[in-house]
């Protein structure tokens, strides 16, 4: 089972997942009025029969099992950019709890360390330099009020 | 008029903004991974609290800088800053191996500095003449203007031209969000108030160009373990020659004649941009070539053509942008986003009202050109050093400079959000193959296509299409977006040339 799942391609997850979303949208646009519906019916439409497209597409190039296209969605290669993904997340609500400067001093030497920076010089150095920056940048030239 | 645009392009914030330019461009442009459109994005909410003359000068010379830049790293290290240099470095390289790579650098400087005040001249030339065409445009004409405009997400995803399409499509859903036009209807808002003025521009932009391409870089972590160590250049590979002599620089001089011509047409050629024009540049030198054996082992004439190439491209991708409002490129769609944000409409009313902006803009980005190719001149072996610094430093800088430039927009946590999730779809939208240009260009030219469609509707009274087949000017433009669906297939024969010829060189 797990084979052969395996030699889904990527294209049918995808199509399935946009003709589902371009589905709802189209749907949504239906209860609409007649001049806000009538370029949104268009837009959707369109985007469905593209998703469709990319679904039967997907189809045939699974059904060819030549197994020469590229496995994208590999844990060991996405498995990186989703922790890096978290960690920003995390210093987002991170940044609306305890405000910008101390969240970016608690991110900047945690995303090092997970980037396998060891060397505490350079970890502190880039702290204080990106703090430094974007004060001047944001708060000092762009008059902006930090979160 | 010319003392007016020289006062206000010699001021302190003007010149101060162009000087960071021209370094920023070239320091953006020599790191591998990091691409002129990134750098653009990121910068747009720093130019903020700037006039828009300054702001506009800044993000209008990162283009050509930043493509001059990359052939650093390409020629020193075999390892191209943008796409527009990997013609440069397959030639470059093998220089540097001969112990050349000073003199690669040379010619590099040269050539930019030539194609890129070749691209300047031109657009200060053809670019107001042509704006004053739009003046006679009416509802009918911007409508096909930007269905031309989403023609080229066809070009510009001409090696998979349906995910190009859909992810257009996406960016035009992505514009339908917010309160329709004539009728404040909320569309797609999802109770979210924040989405009520639709959703912005350089949220949406930061996050696909800046927290998907961090994410990307993430991936060579998950597989080798750790970021590569920057790497350095070995001192004897530079050599101490590095301009060419009169008597080499009058050889050259056709090449650079024949390959700006070609790359400034392919720079106004909506969809090919700086890469296609360096192989096109690539191909003509070598055809004019009698050293041909020389391609492929270390050739000056090629980097000669590539690199005057790219650089024409720069100033011939402004032409459509600043006359007509049709972003080429995907560095176009985000320069025009700067564009809207300080206040300016391209088309003629940049040529009219506002050219007390727009000319300071022109000859600021001429200069630029001559004044990259002096700092290359004089810094070209600190900026070798830029590959040094490794991805593990940089990237904590640039996600909280994307993060903190959402935010400045509307000083919305929101925006910050909605960065994180076009970062998250941007990522498995490259992933999956899907362009993600195309889905900004639409985003921009959506609004405009829907007010355009709505009001031919009005003025037509009745049949749209006979209204629409009664306008010569829209006509023009429906037959330019048949043509622009085609040049997806002429720049995969060219690129499919190229390959031949390499192929060949190699067999030689």
């Amino acid at each position: 089972m797990k084979t052969k799942l395996a030699n889904i391609h990527t294209d049918v997850y995808v199509g399935a997942i946009m003709t589902l979303a371009g589905g709802i949208l189209f749907y949504m646009a239906l209860g609409m009025p007649a001049i806000p519906k009538r370029f949104a019916c268009i837009v959707t439409g369109l985007f469905i029969a593209l998703s469709i497209a990319i679904l039967v597409k997907g189809v045939k190039m699974s059904l060819e099992a030549k197994d020469d296209w590229e496995r994208v969605y590999q844990w060991v290669i996405i498995k990186y950019p989703l922790l890096f993904f978290l960690f920003l997340v995390m210093y987002v609500i991170l940044i609306d709890l305890i405000s910008f400067f101390p969240a970016t001093s608690i991110f900047v030497p945690g995303l090092m360390f997970f980037l396998k920076v060891r060397s505490w010089k350079v970890i502190v150095f880039s702290t204080v330099l990106i703090d430094v920056s974007m004060w001047f940048i944001f708060v000092n030239q762009l008059k902006i009020f930090m979160p | 008029m010319m003392s007016e645009t020289f006062a206000s392009l010699f001021t302190l914030d003007v010149l101060l903004a162009w000087i960071a330019a021209i370094f920023g461009g070239m320091f953006v442009g020599a790191l591998p991974g990091f691409s002129a459109t990134m750098a653009i994005a990121l910068l747009i909410p720093v130019t903020f609290g700037m006039d828009a003359t300054p702001a506009l000068v800044m993000l209008a010379t990162i283009y050509t800088t930043a493509t001059y830049g990359g052939s650093f790293t390409a020629i020193l290290l075999h390892t191209p800053g943008t796409p527009s240099n990997v013609a440069t470095a397959q030639e470059g390289y093998e220089l540097t191996k001969q112990g050349r790579g000073l003199e690669a650098i040379g010619m590099s400087t040269i050539s930019s500095v030539f194609g890129g005040v070749f691209g300047g001249i031109a657009l200060l030339l053809i670019a107001p003449p042509l704006a004053m065409i739009a003046l006679k445009f009416s509802s009918p004409e911007y409508f096909f203007i930007a269905l031309f405009g989403l023609t080229i997400i066809a070009s510009l995803s001409s090696d998979n031209m349906l995910k190009g399409i859909a992810s257009g499509v996406f960016g035009l859903i992505l514009g339908l969000v917010g309160l329709e036009l004539n009728t404040a209807y909320p569309r797609y808002t999802f109770g979210f108030m924040e989405l009520y003025s639709g959703v912005q521009l350089i949220p949406a932009t930061l996050g696909m160009f800046s927290i998907s391409q961090m994410m990307i870089q993430m991936e060579r972590f998950s597989i080798k373990g750790s970021m590569e160590k920057g790497q350095v250049v070995n001192a004897g590979a530079m050599g101490n020659k590095m301009l060419p002599t009169f008597k080499e620089l009058i050889h050259y001089i056709p090449i650079m004649i024949r390959t700006a011509i070609l790359g400034l047409l392919i720079g106004i050629l909506p969809g090919a941009g700086g890469d296609i024009g360096s192989w096109v540049g690539y191909n003509e030198a070598r055809r004019g070539s009698k050293h041909k054996e020389l391609f492929g082992k270390g050739s000056l004439e090629a980097i000669c053509g590539s690199e005057t190439a790219n650089n024409a491209v720069c100033g011939g991708s402004y032409i459509p942008l600043f006359t007509l409002g049709i972003p080429g490129s995907g560095v176009a769609a985000v320069l025009m986003g700067g564009l809207i944000i300080h206040g300016l409409q391209p088309g003629s009313q940049l040529f009219i009202t506002q050219k007390h902006i727009i000319y300071p803009i022109m000859i600021a980005y001429l200069f630029s050109n001559i004044a990259m190719g002096i700092v290359g001149v004089l810094c070209a072996r600190g900026f070798a050093k830029i590959a040094k610094i490794p991805m593990n430093i940089i990237i904590p800088f640039v996600s909280i400079l994307a993060i903190m430039g959402a935010y400045a927009v509307n000083c919305s946590m929101f925006d910050v959000w909605m960065t994180l999730v076009f970062g998250f779809i941007g990522y498995f939208m490259e992933k999956s193959n899907f362009p993600t240009a195309p889905a900004i260009l639409a985003l921009i030219l959506g609004p405009m296509a829907e007010r355009g469609l709505q009001s031919s509707i009005l003025m037509a009274k009745g049949n749209v299409i006979t209204y629409f087949l009664s306008r010569p000017l829209s006509m023009l433009f429906f037959v330019l977006t048949l043509l622009a669906l085609f040049a997806p297939i002429l720049a995969k024969r060219i690129m499919k040339g190229h390959e031949d010829i390499k192929t060949e060189s190699n067999l030689d």
